[in-house]
C-alpha cells in the first residue's frame, strides 16, 4: 500500500482521558485536496481526533502520518497544518493584519513579503479594508474570516477546521459555508472539517467520516452515506427531518422480495440476500421524502396529527394504526385535516431494513 | 424622594467611618505637620514649612527614602522577575501546578515576625544555613561573610523580602493568567511560537489590568514598607534598615527611648503620601492601553 499520495492517515489510534477512552482504534485515510467532514453527535469524538491531528492533545498509541511523514510525536508547528477553533481564537491585542501575520511575525519573515502574504490571504477573504481593526470591532462573521486568513497565510497541508460556523447566525452561516467550499475549490488544500450538523456535512464534504463514541462507524461521500448507510445510527444521523424507523413482522421472504406486515398493512418491498424467517421483528427505514399520497388504497394508513408548512414542501407528522410515528415531507402546499387519514404509496427501493443490532441488511459495502 | 434618603441612609455609616478613620486623619496630617507637636497635650508650636527643610537636611531622612526606593525599585524588579518567571514555568503544563502555587505562597501565611526571626538563623554567621551550607561545599571564604554586617544588612534583608513577596503577586497573576483562554496559547502553538513567545506576544499584552493593578498594590506596599525590615532588625533596628515608615514611626514614637516628634513624623507621612500618589499617576499613565476583550 503506497502511503505517498495520502494526506493524511490514521493508523490504530486511540486515545484516553484517565479510563475512558476517547478515540478506540481509528483508521482513517485522506487524499489529497480532499474536503473531509467528521460527523457525529456531542460527545463522539471527533474533535478530539482533529486535536490530535493538529497535535494539541497525544495520542496513546496508533500513528499519524502527514503526507507519508509519521507526526504522530512532532509538535504542532511542525506538522504543516493550521487550525481555524471554533472561539477563533484570535489575539485580542493584535489588529487584524498582525493577527494574521502573527506566525511570519515570530519566525521573523522580512516584514515586505509579511506585508504582501497578509494583504493576498486578506484580499482572498474580502478583508483588506479591516487589516487595521482590532477584533473586538469586528462582527462574528469578519472575525471568523480573520481566523481563516491566519490559517490561508500559512499555506498548510491541511486546514483543521473545528465546528468553524456553529458561533454565526443562521443566514451568515449558509453564506460561510457556501464560501468556505468555494474557498477550498480555489486554493484546494485538503480540509477536515469536524461539525455535529449534518447539513454542512452533506453540502461541503468529499468524504464525511461519521463517528459514534470514539469509533468510525462509516466513511463515503454524502450521497453514499445517504442512500446506503452501514447502520441504523448513520441512516438517521443523515437527513432531515430524520429516517422514520417502524417496527414490522416479516410475512414472507423469498428471492422475489420481502413482505413485512405494519399493523394491518402489507408492504412488499425488494429482497435483502439475509435469511429472515416469517414471524421475525425487523426495523424498516423510511425516509420522510420517499413517500407519497397514494393513488386508490396505497401501501400504508396512516392518521395526520399535525402539519407544518414550510412552503416549498409540507411536513405530515403522523401515527400509523399500532401507534407508530412517522413524518412525511410531500412536495408542495397540502393540507390534510388532523385526524384524517391518508393512504401513502411508498418507494421501495429507498427503504432500509435494519437487522436486531441495527445493521442495514441492504447495506452495500462495495459501494465504498 | 424616599428612594434618595434610603441611599443617604445606606451610604451614611461607610461614608462616616470612611471620612472619620481615613480622609480626616490623612487631611489633619498636613496640618500637624506645619507643627513643632510632641502628639501629647495642646503644646503646640506652628513652625510653617520648617518640618519639611529639616527633613531636606536629614541625612537619616534620605537614607530612609533611598532604602524605600530601593525596595521599590530593586526589590520590586526581582519579584516581578520571579513571578513571572514562576508564572511561564508553572503554567507551562508541568505536574503539580497547583503544589507549586501553594509552596510560593506559603511564606504569605506566616506571621512576619517569625519570618524575620527564620532569616536570621538562616544568615546567622556562624550556625547559619547559608554560610554552613557555603563551608560544606567548600567555599570556606565566602562562608565567613557576615550577612548581617552594616553593609550587608539592607540587601540581605531585600533578598528576604523578596522571597515573602513574589509568591503573593505569583497568585495575582497566575489568576491573571488563568483567564486567558487556552486555545489562544494552542492558535500560538500551531503558529511555532516558543515558550519565550507566547509570553511576551500572549501573556503580558492579555495580562496588562492584571500587571497594572499588581504594580500598584506593589507600590503601595512598597513606599509604606515597614514590619518586615523593622522585624528583620529586631531590638534595635539599625538605620542601614530605615525604610520611610521606619523613620516615621521612630520619630513619632521612638524605639526604646521615646522621641515623640509627632509634628516632623507626619511630615514624612506627607513625603510618603505625596510619593504614593505620584509614582502611582505616572505608572498608571505610562501602563495606560486600551481595555481587552477576550
Amino acid at each position: 500500500m503506497s502511503t505517498a499520495s495520502k494526506a493524511f492517515e490514521a493508523r490504530g489510534v486511540s486515545k484516553l482521558y484517565g479510563e475512558t477512552a476517547v478515540l478506540k482504534d481509528i483508521d482513517l485515510s485522506i487524499e489529497r485536496g480532499e474536503f473531509v467532514v467528521l460527523l457525529g453527535p456531542s460527545g463522539c469524538g471527533k474533535s478530539t481526533l482533529m486535536r490530535c491531528i493538529a497535535g494539541l492533545e497525544k495520542t496513546n498509541s496508533g500513528q499519524l502520518l502527514i503526507d507519508g511523514r509519521d507526526v504522530t510525536t512532532v509538535a504542532p508547528a511542525a506538522r504543516d497544518v493550521a487550525m481555524v477553533f471554533q472561539s477563533y481564537a484570535l489575539f485580542p491585542h493584535m489588529n487584524v493584519a498582525d493577527n494574521i501575520g502573527f506566525g511570519m511575525r515570530i519566525a521573523h519573515t522580512p516584514k515586505a513579503e509579511m506585508s504582501a502574504r497578509v494583504l493576498a490571504a486578506a484580499k482572498l477573504l474580502k478583508i483588506e479594508h479591516l487589516l487595521d481593526r482590532k477584533p473586538r470591532a469586528l462582527s462574528g462573521g469578519q472575525r471568523q474570516r480573520v481566523a481563516i486568513g491566519r490559517a490561508i497565510v500559512r499555506n498548510p497541508k491541511i486546514f483543521l477546521f473545528d465546528e468553524p460556523l456553529s458561533n454565526l447566525d443562521a443566514a451568515l452561516r449558509l453564506e460561510t459555508r457556501v464560501e468556505l467550499t468555494k474557498l477550498h475549490h480555489r486554493i484546494g488544500n485538503t480540509m477536515i472539517y469536524v461539525t455535529h450538523d449534518q447539513v454542512e456535512a452533506m453540502t461541503m464534504a468529499d468524504k464525511i467520516v461519521v463517528m459514534r463514541e470514539g469509533r468510525i462507524e462509516q466513511i463515503g461521500s454524502p450521497l453514499e452515506l445517504y442512500n446506503n448507510p452501514k447502520n441504523l445510527f448513520v441512516a438517521t444521523f443523515l437527513g432531515q427531518p430524520p429516517t422514520n424507523v417502524v417496527e414490522t413482522t416479516v410475512v414472507e421472504s423469498s428471492a422475489a422480495g420481502l413482505t413485512v406486515a405494519v399493523g394491518e398493512d402489507r408492504l412488499t418491498l425488494p429482497a435483502t440476500g439475509a435469511v429472515l424467517t416469517p414471524g421475525q421483528t425487523v426495523r424498516i427505514g423510511l425516509r420522510p421524502e420517499s413517500f407519497s399520497i397514494g393513488q386508490g388504497r396505497g401501501a400504508l394508513t396512516v392518521l395526520v396529527d399535525l402539519v407544518e408548512q414550510l412552503g416549498n414542501e409540507t411536513l405530515v407528522h403522523c401515527q400509523l394504526a399500532n401507534g407508530q410515528t412517522l413524518t412525511l415531507k410531500l412536495p408542495g402546499q397540502i393540507n390534510p385535516p388532523a385526524g384524517s387519514s391518508l393512504a401513502l404509496d411508498v418507494a421501495r427501493d429507498q427503504t432500509m431494513i435494519f437487522d436486531g443490532d441495527g445493521n442495514n441488511l441492504r447495506y452495500d459495502g462495495r459501494a465504498e | 424622594m424616599i428612594r434618595k434618603r434610603l441611599i443617604v441612609l445606606f451610604l451614611a455609616p461607610a461614608s462616616l467611618l470612611y471620612g472619620g478613620l481615613f480622609l480626616l486623619p490623612t487631611l489633619s496630617t498636613f496640618y500637624f505637620s506645619l507643627f513643632n507637636w510632641s502628639g501629647f497635650g495642646q503644646d503646640m508650636t506652628f513652625v510653617g514649612l520648617n518640618n519639611y527643610v529639616r527633613l531636606f537636611n536629614d541625612t537619616v531622612f534620605w537614607l530612609s527614602l533611598r532604602n524605600t526606593l530601593a525596595i521599590l525599585f530593586v526589590g520590586g524588579f526581582f519579584v516581578f522577575g520571579l513571578a513571572f518567571l514562576y508564572t511561564v514555568l508553572i503554567t507551562s503544563g508541568i505536574w503539580g501546578k497547583k503544589f507549586f502555587r501553594l509552596v510560593f505562597f506559603l511564606p504569605n501565611v506566616v506571621s512576619v515576625v517569625a519570618l524575620a526571626g527564620m532569616w536570621a538563623y538562616i544568615y546567622n554567621p556562624r550556625s547559619g544555613l547559608i554560610n554552613t551550607t557555603l563551608s560544606t561545599i567548600g567555599l570556606d571564604s565566602m562562608a565567613k561573610t557576615l550577612w548581617t554586617s552594616p553593609n550587608n544588612i539592607f540587601w540581605a534583608m531585600l533578598a528576604a523580602l523578596v522571597w515573602v513577596f513574589t509568591g503573593f503577586f505569583l497568585i495575582l497573576l497566575m489568576a491573571g493568567v488563568d483567564k486567558i483562554p487556552t486555545d489562544t496559547y494552542e492558535a500560538a502553538d500551531l503558529e511555532g511560537a516558543s515558550l519565550w513567545q507566547k509570553f511576551w506576544f500572549i501573556t503580558v499584552p492579555m495580562l496588562w489590568d492584571v500587571m497594572t493593578i499588581s504594580f500598584v498594590i506593589w507600590m503601595i506596599n512598597a513606599i509604606k514598607m515597614f514590619e518586615f525590615p523593622y522585624a528583620f532588625g529586631f531590638l534595635q533596628v539599625p538605620q542601614q534598615l530605615y525604610t520611610l515608615g521606619i523613620y516615621l514611626y521612630i520619630m513619632g514614637f521612638g524605639q526604646r527611648d521615646p522621641i515623640y516628634q509627632l509634628g516632623y513624623a507626619t511630615a514624612i507621612g506627607v513625603v510618603m503620601l505625596v510619593l504614593t500618589f505620584v509614582l502611582i499617576v505616572v505608572m498608571r499613565r505610562l501602563l495606560r492601553r486600551e481595555q481587552l476583550e477576550f
